[in-house]
């Protein structure tokens, strides 16, 4: 088909334009997230009196969270000081150093990764903002699945997970922080099961 | 069952405590007669009441992470393990039943129900009757300096020593009392139990090892 000079050009400057748009909509997607997680920039030690519980059992120990350049260490220490579970999460993997034959399932694993990667915020470092708006951040976590973040003075006070077709969704609440900005409660809860989580932050 | 498990682990870990000699201590000169001295003293033990104090040193941490109790046994087989500051938790053998107070919660079970369960027992018992020294799922080397005996425990099993590498018993000699004793998880991960205040064979009735 011969198309006239006028009509060749009007389609040009269309497909300019879409790349423009698509350009930007693209840069817009990979926008750096603004809020830290609550660890990060943080010298003091960050422990936590930690309840999980599943059902009729429950877990009563500490949670210690360190914020380094590769992600977060973690413990998960009984009240009698034997560390359960030590292990760092990253971006796209979680480096496991040490867990209890008992949670040694990949299961079991997974289930505590995806909780701890929520409780300790780490979608804001490792995830893409996908969208904010004046009330949260909407973001892709890198291990699949998308968490909303409510924001309150600059600050995240709850967190809530978002997947297609996901029936069970995880509610993650930060709750009054100190002066260093750490929520001095976290509580994570879950829909259609029987399971929760409780942290309150530990003064040695 | 699983909740069993788990419990296990957790009450090993309060009771494990480390084979190159470690700084500042040198080889054993006499063992047998180290072994003699201890298992005299532990022999003419009926009661136990001692204080201690627990930090759990972990390598990403500047401070520890502190604890403070009692500890109560009578010969045979009673033992009460209470961490009385910054909470209360509480590990209860009475002969055939351990229990668990978790700040208020109580939870009990019948040792006979877990092979497992049965096997911690035996070693938390054997920990404090000196029988450990003996125990074959160990590998146990000897070391002194001019303060203390020290016991190091390697165990040769490897679901234990996948969580504990090394249990260090240190022993004050002439006294031939457990001062201390370090659990240890890796090279900077570890927790160290200081005992203090013991009172040996003081009555102690039977009744202060019921479940709360």
């Amino acid at each position: 088909m011969n198309l006239s000079p006028i009509a060749y050009s009007i389609r040009l400057k269309i497909r300019v334009l879409c790349l423009f748009l698509a350009a930007a909509l693209s840069l817009h997607a990979q926008k750096a997230i603004d809020l830290k997680p609550f660890s990060d920039d943080v010298a003091e030690d960050i422990l936590y009196e930690t309840q999980m519980r599943y059902k009729e059992f429950i877990f009563t120990g500490f949670l210690a969270i360190k914020s380094t350049p590769s992600g977060y260490h973690i413990y998960l220490i009984s009240k009698t000081g034997l560390t359960l579970v030590e292990a760092i999460i990253k971006e796209t993997e979680t480096k496991w150093i040490k867990t209890l034959p008992f949670i040694d399932k990949p299961k079991r694993k997974r289930a505590l990764e995806r909780n701890l990667r929520l409780l300790t915020q780490s979608p804001l470092k490792f995830g893409t903002l996908k969208k904010q708006t004046k009330d949260g951040l909407k973001i892709k976590m890198q291990k699949g699945g998308k968490v909303f973040f409510a924001t309150e003075n600059n600050e995240v006070t709850k967190g809530i997970t978002k997947g297609f077709l996901k029936l069970t969704k995880t509610k993650v609440y930060f709750q009054s922080p100190d002066s260093k900005g750490l929520p001095q409660l976290i509580r994570i809860k879950k829909t259609m099961l029987d399971a929760e989580i409780n942290l309150k932050l530990h003064e040695n | 069952m699983k909740s069993i498990n788990l419990i296990c682990f957790l009450l090993f870990a309060s009771f494990s405590v480390f084979s190159q000699a470690p700084e500042g201590f040198s080889k054993m000169d006499d063992i047998p007669q180290f072994r003699a001295a201890i298992q005299e003293t532990i022999g003419s033990i009926r009661t136990l009441k001692s204080d201690f104090t627990q930090a759990k040193h972990l390598s990403i941490f500047s401070k520890t992470i502190d604890s403070e109790g009692v500890l109560v046994f009578k010969a045979p087989d009673r033992l009460k393990w209470t961490y009385k500051s910054p909470y209360h938790y509480e590990i209860i053998i009475n002969k055939n039943t351990i229990s668990i107070n978790d700040g208020g919660k109580v939870n009990s079970f019948d040792l006979s129900s877990s092979e497992k369960f049965s096997e911690i027992n035996e070693l938390i018992l054997n920990s404090i009757t000196g029988k450990i020294l003996d125990d074959e799922r160990f590998k146990t080397t000897y070391f002194q300096n001019d303060k203390f005996w020290l016991v190091v425990l390697e165990p040769e099993n490897n679901e234990m020593s996948g969580f504990i590498s090394e249990i260090q018993i240190y022993v004050e000699p002439v006294k031939n009392r457990v001062s201390k004793i370090r659990l240890v998880e890796s090279a900077n991960d570890y927790t160290v139990i200081h005992f203090s205040n013991q009172i040996l064979n003081e009555p102690i009735a039977d009744s202060l090892f019921n479940t709360p």
